[in-house]
Formats: structure tokens, C-alpha cells, sequence
């Protein structure tokens, strides 16, 4: 049995649009487990970017709920006051971007500490020290402290996601996180996240790149402003007692294509 | 059209910017346009003023037959003059009305039938037709008429001593005390500002035959001849010199009229004391207004600058279209300019009701009604002018256009014009709100260098104001500026003086040290033939302010003011003369002084100087009605405990004054300290509005370079208010910076220029107290303005979510 860690009830929004209420998610109800690699798919206009930024508390929904479960604590995000939120963002929430968005005039290690200064439980020791290695991890070691705009976009956006974890935050969200990148960076990328995710980070990520979405462990379709499929796989690379991979490759992708295909991707 | 297009999106888009411009615009035009209007009416004013009473260029008065007949033949022979005007005259004098009394003496005269006469609200003249600025005579209509009793005021006694018609006016003459009942005002050109102490006042015919054959008939002796005399109106010949001060000295140097006058006043010098309110006012504003064009047009090169940098990629765009460097350049020029040309229009619109305000808020000073013309030419000239500085300038700014290339614009060019300049200021946990807020200044210095210059110019201003505040309010200042404040002043009180000085300070010296004497007394004396106000004193050496040279040592010494260098053309060590009436002595120029006497035009002899030429009020050691005896103390404390034993033993005829330092300081409303504290008071309006505008204008454009941070960061967990405290503590720094090139432009400049604007009230030398505060508080208080500027301005934080990052 998975533990809940975030839950849409009813989730509605709306969009005003030249005077005529354009409605995005219609009725969303889903739950999101922790430690799992949920991903949102859908085609363009589904609404699955909306969803997402309705979940992290980035937007807030028309109607309904998005609780957030933070040990016994239930939180509506969406009732919470903009400073409460922001502390949820800084320690609970992570997220990275498509476009990656790294503050300009901040090395890329700067980046990275700031967020990580905001997190009152670490001394500022200890946060440079976490920056530092979660940059090395990521390869980033030799180009830690140049600007964003003398690294590639790959290297940024490993950046992104080394500032999105460097709070320890409880679910990593990602909207279309190699959207911009190359193959090689996409597949960096992606590994990155894998290897998040096995040492147990709730990822949620929207991409309509079925190779991203083969990563996840639950995908989600949505359509219309509504989930209309859910497909559950074993975790990415998951092996046996005997250390041999439960799903090789190629039977993933099939099966996912064939989810994707009878939901008319 | 597409010009048109743009130019519209172009000023939707930044509107903010373009109403900034628009405010600097308006305070550029309504400084300008309403201190030329004031000028232009006040000054105009001042010379119809002339023209209409048509009384020569000078008037003179003697005292009781100083005007001999070996004297007017003399003027009217001379070939300077055309023909003079004898009138008689009688001298009153402890002048006092509403218990507000004036320690000069004043003239009374028969009013004449060209004075113009005030209607009651001081609108127009009751006695002539105001019709495109000239005055076409009417006859007086009979309820303005002076009957017995009655008198006409000039209208500087207005505020002089506060008073309205109907109201008494009481004075002495010689051998009666006289109360009259104020009719009205008159504008009297020569003696009516209320800058000039001497007034003249106006009575029936009737009355002043009474009065006038009562005083002459009360004249026994030399020293009664006060209480009347003649007044001279000379009219000169087209020989004389168009200036009438010249002309003085010219015709004084042929018949000694002037050595045998008891004042003199001529056009030039009542049309200097009459508009020198209004003149220096105006030479501040127009001045600041001149900083305010060149802050203005930095502000706009560095707006522009700002702009092509975040439009670079539309830049670009706009050329591979198909649109010319011109073309694009021209909407620059379109955008400004017809945002300026807003400001002007609005600009105008506001300085008519100023001009008319600040016109009517003169006139209590100068006393002659301005003129009512707007203008209009002066207005166009400075529009032309400032529409075509700020056209070129643009110009000139907007040539980096030429060297964008469409594909350099539209890929990647962005970065090399943002943060070329990185310096890693380092950032920290420990106000991490500081460190990120100094990091964004140094990353992008460029941003931010109009708003240093700005700011350090306007830090320049406040801490020269603060130094002008802490230099008029201080003792020694005040000492410096030939004005000292005494603790105590000693003034005769009846005819009957059973004291003498030495006796005063005989008992004071039992209760304190005496640290300086004030006793001087004033008299206008020709100096090389030009009639100059003399401050005669006793104790030359003590409370001197003498910073030249030396002061009077010697019976044959006189210091000089700069001004009086000036216009004489003399120094330290040359040889003048001096004259009063019918002698004349020779003396040597020991040094230089300054007083605010008479704006600065005086001198100085000591009693024995005086002596030489006759004059003797302080040799009796008792005081008289123009001489002025105070001491300071070193223990003020105690001046109560001496003035009440003084008054115990000398009764009713002494009257002592204690002056507390502090509460003077509080209650003064001298002009010299209205100008002082109006100019401080407007610099730091404007230095705020200025603040405001500028930190709008900087903080717009930022905020359009970094929605996408502003987004980053409320998206990994900034709060609005924290994101907003950054901006107010980014805005603060470069408060504080701008503040630290202020102080350094302070250091090297602000004695400069405050002497060169004192030296129009006759204080051309100041010794600036650069105290830690003079440039503490003024800082601080800039850095606060700016925090909380910056605080305000970033009220638009909240509008950026962090979903505007998402590319859907």
C-alpha cells in the first residue's frame, strides 16, 4: 500500500478568455504517491502543464482541492496564504522548468545555495557543502561557477535540478524538463531524475517525449481537462532477486505505445 | 503609420517610464516658466512703478535747511540735471503700529496726485485704468480722498507691521506724539518694499502744513534739526549717466549734494532692494531648474540606453522587416518628444495659477503690483530650446542602432549587453536580502548609473542646504555675517537716561565675563562720492567680521564690504573719502567685511572715525534711537538675574531685552532666513519628487530585465515581501553609494557655490562647519527614502507569478 503524499479533489480551472470562461481541467481527481515517478501525459492543450502548476501550488485552481500530505498534516494548497506558500515552495516543493530559468547574474553553484538559504535548518556551511556536492554529483564540477549563460542547456538544467533538490523536497516537479535539450542532454537528464527517483524522490513530470515518460513508474493521460488513463509499470530499471531487469527496454516502450495508442495518442 | 503604430505600442507598453518623463518635464517647465513670469511681472512692475509717480531718478533728504540755496542752485546748474522737485518733509520718529514698532525713522509728505492708490483688496489702483499693462490716469474718486488724521501707507508697511485700513499708526515728531488712522497703500517706488526700513507716508495737505509749521517751530538747536527737512526729487539732463547710482556719484562729485544728505535713494538702488527678493529666488530656481534639465537628460540617454538593451531582439526584428535605422530612430524621437510636449502643455497649464501665486507672495515683499502678462515668448523660447536639446540628445543616443544587425540582434546579442560587467559581489545566508540585492547592482553597474549621478547631484544639494541650515543658525555664523546675536540688548526707553554704557557693564561683570560688545550705530556716509550705509562701532575688535585684512584699528581706518570693493574699485590699503554733510576726511582701507546691512553695500568706521566727520552718537556713551548696544555672555544663564537688577535700579528708562538663542532661531522670519529655509525646503521637495521619479523610472525598466529572476525566485520559494525588501535594500545601497559620491562632490563644490548665492545678500565669504552630521543626516535620510522608494516601487512583484515561466 503507497502512501498518498498529494491528492486533486475536483480540481477545476478556468481561464477568462475574451469574455467567455475557458475551462482547462474540468474535474481532476487524483492522487500522487511518494516515491513514485508519476508522469502526466497528453496531447498539446490537454491541460497537463496547467494541472501541473495547480498541483505544485504554482497557480491556484478555480475550484476544488489539492491537499498536500507533509507527515500527518493535510495542507489545501490552494487555501494557503502567499508567504506560507512560498515556504512551501523553498523546503517542500521543488520544481524545474522547461526553459530551465536560472537566475542570470548567479553563478551556477549561486543558484543553487541561494535556494538553499532559504531552508532555516541548515547553517550556510552546510548548504554551500550540499550545493557543492549535488553540483559534483551531477557533473557540474568544473562549471560550477560560471554564469548560466556560458554552460550548455543541459548543464543548466542539471543545474535547475540540483537547486530544485537542494531543500530535500518531498516532490520534485518537472514540466517538460528536456523539452529544449538535445538527445545527449535529454538523456543525462533523465538519468539524473531515474537516479532521484531510486533513492526515493516523488518526481511528477509532464512531457509528451514517450522516451521521458518511459522513465515513470505511473502515467497518467490526461485529456480534455480530465484524467481519462492510468497505466501502472515497475520502477525503471527495477531488477529481480537475481539482478535482472523485470522489463527490458523495448517491452516497456511497447506497452506504454500500446497504452498510448488506445487512449487515440 | 507603422511609425504611428509603433509609437503607440511603444508608450502603452512603457507608460510608466513615459509619465516619468512627463513629471520631469512638468517640474522643468513650471520652475521655469513660473519664476520668468515672476521676474518678468515683478521687474516690470518695479519700472511702471517709476514711470507712472514720474520722480526723477534719486531722492534725496536734509535735514532742516541742510538743503541751503547755494546747494539747489548748484544742482540746478549742473549740466547732469534736468530740473529737481523740492518738497518739505517732516521726520517722525519710534514709528509703531499694531504694537509692532519699526526702529527706523519715517518721512511724512503731502500725497500727490500721482501716486497710485490701492483698491482695498490690492487688486489695482483705484486711481488709474490698468489697460495692457499701462496705466491711463483717472481722477481720485473723493472717498479716497486723505482727510485730517488719515494717511497713506506704501504697501511694504503692509506686512511690516501686519496691518490693515483703519488701523493706527502712532509716531513722535519733534515735540508731539502723533497718531493717524491708515487710509490705505500706495505704491510708492522708491521707499515702499518692505525691505527698506525708511518709509514714506502720505497725509493731507492740510495736516501736513499743521504739522510741518508745529515741528519747524519746535527746532531750537543743532540737535533738533531731525525733525524736518526736505525731500529732492532729481530728475537728470541727457548728460547724465543712464545709470542713476553713476549718476549720484557723478553729480555728487561736482556739488556735494549728497556729502549734505541724510539719505539718498536712487532708482538703481530702490529697483535692487525692491526685486532682490524675487531675484535670488529666482536665480536659485532657475538654476535648480537648469539641474533639473541636465539630471533629465541623463535619465532619458540612460532610459533609452536601458531600453534598446531589452529591446535589442525586437531591434532586430524591426530591421530584417524592413524598417530603417532612421525610421526606428524616429519613433525614439516621436516618443519622447510628444511625451515632453505633454509635459510642456501641463507644465504651462500649471505655472499660469503659480505664476500668479508666487507673483502675488512677492508683492508683500516688493510691494509693487506685478504685472498681469504670461510669458508667452520666454515660454516658446524655453520649449523650442528644450524640445531640441532633448531631439539631438535622443539622436545621438539612439546612433548604437546603426551597429545592430538584424541577426546579431535577434540571436544571442541580448547577452553581451546584459552583464558585460560581472563582479561578484559574494552572496550570503546572513542577509542574503543585502547580498543578492548588491549582487544585482554589480553585476549590471550600467543599469544603475544614471540614477548614481542623479542621486549624488541631489545628495550634493541636501548636504549644501544642510551646511547653508547649520552655517545661518549658528552663532558664529551669524557673528561672520556682521549680524551677532547678543544676550542682551540695551535700548533707550524715554528722553530721560540716567545710565551710561560703562555702568551697564560694570553690573553685568559681577554676574558673567563679558565675551563680546555689539554697540554700533548706522549712517549713511559717501564714500568717494557714493552715498553707503555706515555701521559706526565702539568696540570694533569684538564680534568682528572682518575676514580680510584687518579690522579698524586706527581713527583714519575703514573696512569695506566686497561689494563696495566692487563698485568702487577699491582695496586694501588705498586711500578714500569719506563724507558726511559738509566734511569730508580721508581714510585707508584696512580690510574687508561682511553685513548684511543693506544687502552687503556698507562700511565701517569706529567712533572715532566717526568723530572726524562729525557724527557722534556713541561718544556719550549713552544710546540713542538708531544706535543698537548688546552683549554676549559667557554665561548666558545668567542674563535673567542681570536684566531684572539693571531694570530694578534703572527703571523706565532703560529697556533690556534677553534674547534665548534657540527661540530666536525658532521665530525667525527675517527674509534672508525665508529665502534660506524656502530654498531649503523646496531642494528637498524636489530632491524627493525627484527621488520618487527617478526610482519609478530605474525601477520600471528593471522590473521589465528581471520578471523571468523576479519569477525564479518566487518559484524556488521567494516570498513577494522578501523579493520586495531585496528591491527596497538594492535601492538603498545605491542610496548610500550615490550618497558617498554626493559627499565627495559636497566636499570639493558646496562652499563654492553657497558663497557665490550668499554673496548676493552681501555674504561672500562663509566658513562651512563640515560637522559628521551635516553629512550623516542627509545620507540617511536618502538611503531611507530610497529603501522605502524602492519598497513602493516594487508593489509589482506581486503581479509576476511563477507560472509565467511556464511554456505551455
Amino acid at each position: 500500500m503507497k502512501d498518498v503524499i498529494l491528492k486533486a479533489k475536483d480540481v477545476q480551472k478556468s481561464f477568462a478568455n475574451n469574455g467567455e470562461q475557458l475551462h482547462v481541467l474540468t474535474n481532476v481527481n487524483m492522487d500522487i504517491y511518494a516515491h513514485d515517478f508519476t508522469v502526466i501525459m497528453g496531447s498539446s492543450g490537454s491541460g497537463k502543464s496547467t494541472l501541473l502548476y495547480a498541483l505544485s501550488g504554482m497557480d491556484k485552481a478555480s475550484a476544488g482541492e489539492v491537499i498536500y500530505k507533509k507527515g500527518n498534516e493535510e495542507i489545501d494548497i490552494c487555501k494557503l496564504k502567499e508567504k506560507k506558500m512560498a515556504d512551501i515552495r523553498a523546503k517542500d516543493f521543488g520544481f524545474v522548468f522547461q526553459q530551465m530559468h536560472l537566475v542570470s547574474n548567479l553563478t551556477l553553484l549561486e543558484n543553487v545555495t541561494v535556494t538553499g538559504y532559504l531552508n532555516k535548518n541548515k547553517s550556510a556551511q552546510e548548504t554551500r557543502e550540499n550545493a557543492n556536492e549535488l553540483l559534483d554529483r551531477m557533473g557540474l564540477e568544473n562549471v560550477k561557477n560560471n554564469l548560466p549563460s556560458r554552460v550548455s542547456g543541459g548543464e543548466q538544467q542539471r543545474c535547475a535540478i540540483a537547486r530544485a533538490v537542494i531543500n530535500s523536497p518531498n516532490i520534485l516537479f518537472a514540466d517538460e524538463p528536456t523539452g529544449a535539450l538535445n538527445r545527449k542532454n535529454t538523456t543525462e537528464v533523465l538519468d539524473l531524475l531515474t537516479e532521484l527517483n531510486e533513492k526515493g524522490q516523488s518526481i511528477v513530470m509532464v512531457t509528451h517525449d514517450i522516451k521521458a515518460a518511459l522513465r515513470g513508474n505511473r502515467l497518467l493521460y490526461l485529456e480534455d481537462g480530465d484524467i481519462v488513463g492510468e497505466l501502472e509499470l515497475s520502477k525503471y530499471g527495477e531488477k529481480d532477486k537475481d539482478g535482472n531487469p523485470l522489463q527490458n527496454s523495448k517491452a516497456r516502450e511497447a506497452q506504454v505505445n500500446a497504452w498510448l495508442s488506445s487512449l487515440d495518442w | 503609420m507603422e511609425i504611428l503604430t509603433l509609437v503607440k505600442a511603444g508608450i502603452k507598453h512603457r507608460k510608466g517610464v513615459f509619465i516619468g518623463f512627463a513629471i520631469l518635464t512638468i517640474l522643468i517647465v513650471v520652475s521655469s516658466i513660473t519664476m520668468l513670469g515672476v521676474s518678468h511681472n515683478s521687474n516690470g512692475a518695479i519700472k511702471r512703478a517709476f514711470e507712472t509717480v514720474d520722480k526723477g531718478v534719486m531722492v534725496v533728504s536734509y535735514k532742516y535747511q541742510a538743503f541751503t540755496d547755494e546747494l539747489e542752485k548748484k544742482l540746478n546748474d549742473s549740466e547732469l540735471v534736468d530740473h529737481i522737485e523740492v518738497n518739505d518733509l517732516i521726520i517722525g520718529t519710534n514709528v509703531a503700529c499694531n504694537e509692532i514698532e519699526n526702529g527706523n525713522c519715517f518721512f511724512l509728505q503731502k500725497y500727490y496726485d500721482k501716486l497710485p492708490i490701492y483698491n482695498e483688496d490690492q487688486t489695482a489702483f483705484v486711481n488709474y485704468d490698468e489697460k495692457n499693462a499701462k496705466l491711463v490716469k483717472k481722477d481720485l474718486p473723493e472717498k479716497y480722498k486723505l482727510k485730517k488724521g488719515e494717511v497713506y501707507l506704501p504697501y511694504g508697511c503692509k506686512s511690516n507691521f501686519k496691518c490693515k485700513a483703519g488701523d493706527k499708526l502712532t509716531m513722535d515728531l519733534l515735540g508731539k506724539s502723533l497718531e493717524l488712522t491708515i487710509k490705505g497703500f500706495v505704491q510708492d517706488p522708491y521707499m515702499g518694499a518692505s525691505l527698506i526700513g525708511i518709509k514714506t507716508v502720505f497725509i493731507s495737505d492740510e495736516e501736513f502744513e499743521e504739522l510741518y509749521s508745529l515741528t519747524t517751530s519746535n527746532i531750537k538747536s543743532e540737535e533738533d534739526i531731525w525733525g524736518a527737512g526736505d525731500l529732492v526729487y532729481i530728475y537728470p539732463s541727457d548728460k547724465a549717466d543712464n545709470s542713476s547710482d553713476k549718476f549720484l556719484r557723478d553729480l555728487n562729485l561736482e556739488t556735494k549734494f549728497n556729502d549734505m544728505s541724510f539719505i539718498a535713494m536712487t532708482r538703481d538702488s530702490a529697483e535692487h532692494y525692491t526685486g532682490i527678493f524675487v531675484n535670488i529666488i529666482m536665480a536659485v530656481i532657475v538654476g535648480f531648474a537648469i539641474l533639473l534639465t541636465v539630471i533629465f537628460l541623463i535619465v532619458c540617454g540612460h532610459n533609452i540606453s536601458t531600453e534598446m538593451e531589452i529591446d535589442y531582439t525586437n531591434l532586430g526584428i524591426l530591421k530584417a522587416e524592413g524598417f530603417t535605422n532612421l525610421s526606428i530612430r524616429k519613433v525614439y524621437l516621436i516618443e519622447y518628444l510628444l511625451t515632453q510636449l505633454v509635459g510642456i502643455i501641463i507644465g504651462f497649464a500649471i505655472a499660469i495659477p503659480c505664476e500668479k501665486w508666487l507673483s502675488r507672495l512677492f508683492f508683500n515683499i516688493s510691494a509693487t503690483l506685478p504685472l498681469k502678462q504670461l510669458p508667452i515668448l520666454d515660454g516658446c523660447l524655453i520649449t523650442i530650446a528644450l524640445l531640441l536639446i532633448t531631439g539631438i540628445y535622443i539622436y545621438i543616443f539612439t546612433s548604437k542602432i546603426i551597429k545592430t544587425s538584424p541577426v546579431k540582434a535577434i540571436t544571442g546579442g541580448k547577452e553581451d549587453y546584459y552583464f558585460s560587467n560581472r563582479l561578484n559581489a559574494p552572496i550570503t545566508k546572513r542577509g542574503l536580502g543585502f547580498s543578492l540585492g548588491l549582487r544585482q547592482i554589480t553585476s549590471a553597474p550600467k543599469r544603475y548609473i544614471s540614477i548614481f549621478i542623479v542621486s549624488a547631484v541631489l545628495v550634493f544639494m541636501i548636504i549644501s542646504v544642510e551646511l547653508m541650515s547649520t552655517y545661518i543658525e549658528s552663532r558664529n555664523a551669524l557673528t561672520s555675517m556682521g549680524m551677532p546675536f547678543v544676550d542682551l540688548e540695551f535700548s533707550r526707553k524715554s528722553d530721560d537716561v540716567s545710565w551710561k554704557v560703562s555702568d551697564i557693564e560694570e553690573m553685568i561683570k559681577k554676574h558673567s565675563d563679558i565675551e563680546g560688545r555689539c554697540y554700533k550705530t548706522h549712517q549713511y556716509i559717501s564714500i568717494n562720492g557714493e552715498n553707503i550705509m555706515c555701521v559706526i562701532k565702539a568696540y570694533p575688535d569684538e564680534l568682528s567680521s572682518t575676514y580680510k585684512g584687518r579690522e579698524v584699528k586706527y581713527d583714519n581706518e575703514v573696512v569695506i564690504t566686497e561689494q563696495v570693493a566692487n563698485l568702487l574699485d577699491i582695496g586694501i590699503g588705498d586711500t578714500v573719502e569719506l563724507g558726511l554733510r559738509k566734511k569730508t576726511e580721508e581714510f585707508v582701507v584696512s580690510g574687508i567685511f561682511q553685513t548684511m546691512n543693506d544687502t552687503g553695500k556698507a562700511i565701517s568706521i569706529s567712533n572715532g572715525g566717526a568723530t572726524r566727520l562729525r557724527v557722534d552718537p556713541t561718544d556719550k556713551y549713552t544710546v540713542d534711537n538708531n544706535s543698537m548696544y548688546g552683549v554676549v555672555l559667557s554665561d548666558a544663564t545668567k542674563s535673567e538675574e542681570i536684566a531684572k537688577e539693571i531694570r530694578d535700579k534703572y527703571g523706565d528708562s532703560i529697556e533690556v531685552t534677553v534674547s534665548d538663542f534657540e527661540s530666536v532661531m525658532d521665530d525667525l522670519t527675517d527674509v534672508f532666513y525665508l529665502a534660506a529655509n524656502g530654498s531649503k525646503l523646496l531642494i528637498y521637495i524636489l530632491t524627493f519628487i525627484f527621488s520618487l521619479v527617478t526610482i519609478m523610472m530605474v525601477f520600471s525598466k528593471t522590473f521589465i530585465q528581471e520578471r523571468t529572476d523576479i519569477g525564479i525566485n518566487r518559484a524556488t520559494g521567494f516570498s513577494v515581501g522578501r523579493i520586495r525588501r531585496q528591491f527596497a535594500l538594492r535601492f538603498m545601497i545605491i542610496g548610500l553609494i550615490s550618497a558617498a559620491f554626493g559627499v565627495l562632490l559636497s566636499r570639493l563644490y558646496s562652499g563654492q557655490m553657497l558663497e557665490s548665492v550668499f554673496s548676493m545678500f552681501g555674504i561672500p565669504h562663509m566658513e562651512l562647519e563640515y560637522t559628521l552630521m551635516s553629512f550623516v543626516r542627509p545620507v540617511l535620510l536618502f538611503a531611507l527614502f530610497y529603501m522605502i522608494f524602492g519598497y513602493l516601487a516594487s508593489r509589482k512583484v506581486k503581479k509576476v507569478s511563477a507560472r509565467e515561466l511556464i511554456s505551455e
